[in-house]
């Protein structure tokens, strides 16, 4: 019972935000997972809909690539206007849910000094596979705590829908014209 | 008399326990198995004991799971799930009586990894991982590997055999070679990124036909293709040849 209320109290503060884009059939936000946040709250993918975001697979034990890949998602940032900066999420799903405990995904989120906007996630080895394969992301476990894995961005709509990917050697025009394409639809 | 129906009734029994603790599943003691590719800490895996299905998931199987499941018919299915060829050759949602008689112990094809998931997850199993595939198909075997060479350099269709047909391996299990091709749930590991060959990953002889050279076993001309097979894959490709089979973990009681 006492669960329960947790639960009740968890919902309205994530659904708040504004009223929900409708979920297209080539959303990843329809997929059925259930995903935790650095907060240690827990959200449905559903629930990450309302803005678009650049996303992307990340573990934080991760030595150099992942920090590379935050800052590198930080560049992006930069390069948006004050207003585009209120209309955009990044979230990153974990490859790692052995170690990366929300405690964990916390730590991470105050040593790169994240801001709200971001939403760091985990889950389980399962749902990070299915995840890993929607994105078309790959990965592999080393077995000592480490991994080989991609270093893809991607930008969803507001709604879900993978719009674009990035590549570290590839430059950010595609990602900041679709996303401005689609802060005007939305007239933000 | 009684001497005999007590034995009978003792097998029957037997029978019994073992199908309802295996379920047509095979147990795979535990072994370590050489990676074929190398990797920064090349060192063998070990593998945990697991149960594998002794067949391939098969067509009748297949429509118990989307009689029972209606949003993987090919009307409902995501479509980020499966690609355009998704059940392609099921000419209605569900098979009839009429077609399982005749077609029920083919193997299913044209499945995407996600369904293929999805199946396994909904009646308590998982896909095999890479590694345990590897294992369990005994592809190491000198006499397997004589005959896997021939069987992929056949361009005929298999799939259209039915499962259980080939005698099993050395573990029991049937169908891991010369049938069909079959998912694994670390399909992707296989291979980096599409864009990390360009920038001299280390997974760059892969696709340069030097594989044989980062490849632990240079012989292993068959199962170089198997890697390089799975490395192409997306995850809602749904293929001719292409089904799978499902596995699962030992609890601490030693059963599933």
């Amino acid at each position: 019972m006492k669960y329960l209320f947790l639960i009740l109290l968890v919902l309205p503060e994530i659904s708040k935000s504004e009223e929900k884009p409708k979920i297209s059939s080539e959303s990843i936000y329809q997929i059925d997972q259930i995903w935790n946040t650095e907060k240690g709250k827990s959200l449905n993918l559903k629930d990450l809909a309302g803005n678009p975001a650049v996303v992307t697979m990340t573990f934080t034990s991760c030595p150099g690539a992942c920090p590379l890949m935050v800052s590198d998602i930080k560049s992006f940032d930069k390069l948006l206007t004050k207003k585009e900066k209120k209309k955009i999420n990044y979230y990153t799903f974990s490859i790692d849910p052995a170690h990366d405990t929300p405690q964990a995904l916390q730590k991470f989120y105050e040593k790169m000094n994240l801001d709200k906007r971001w939403v760091l996630l985990t889950s389980d080895k399962d749902q990070a596979r299915e995840m890993a394969a929607i994105l078309g992301f790959s990965y592999k476990e080393l077995g000592n705590g480490d991994f080989t894995h991609s270093t893809s961005l991607y930008l969803l709509s507001a709604n879900g829908e993978l719009l674009a990917r990035k590549e570290r050697s590839s430059d950010w025009k595609e990602f900041l014209d679709k996303f401005r394409a689609q802060f005007k639809k939305n007239k933000i | 008399m009684q001497f005999i129906i007590s034995l009978s009734f003792f097998i029957f029994i037997n029978i019994t326990w073992a199908d309802s603790i295996n379920e047509n599943q095979i147990l795979i003691p535990k072994g370590k198995f050489k990676p074929f590719f190398k990797e920064l800490n090349d060192q063998d895996i070990n593998i945990l004991p697991f149960y594998i299905d002794k067949f391939p998931v098969s067509l009748a199987e297949f429509n118990k799971f989307l009689v029972k499941n209606k949003k993987f018919q090919k009307k409902n299915v995501l479509s980020l799930y499966v690609d355009k060829r998704y059940l392609e050759d099921w000419k209605s949602e569900t098979l009839s009586e009429e077609l399982l008689k005749e077609e029920g112990q083919k193997p299913v094809t044209y499945v995407s990894w996600f369904v293929a998931k999805k199946y396994c997850q909904s009646i308590g199993k998982r896909l095999p991982t890479i590694a345990e595939w590897e294992y369990a198909s005994d592809s190491t075997n000198p006499e397997i590997l004589k005959q896997l060479l021939s069987w992929y350099s056949k361009t005929g269709d298999q799939s259209s055999q039915k499962i259980g047909v080939q005698p099993p391996n050395k573990f029991g299990v049937h169908d891991m070679h010369g049938l069909i091709w079959e998912w694994v749930e670390d399909f992707s590991s296989v291979m980096i990124s599409s864009d990390s060959r360009s920038k001299g990953d280390r997974t760059d002889g892969f696709f340069c036909g030097g594989g044989s050279v980062s490849s632990l076993d240079s012989e292993s001309y068959a199962t170089f293709m198997r890697y390089g097979f799975r490395s192409g894959l997306r995850g809602d490709y749904c293929m001719r040849n292409l089904g799978f089979r499902c596995a699962s973990d030992i609890t601490k009681e030693g059963t599933k």
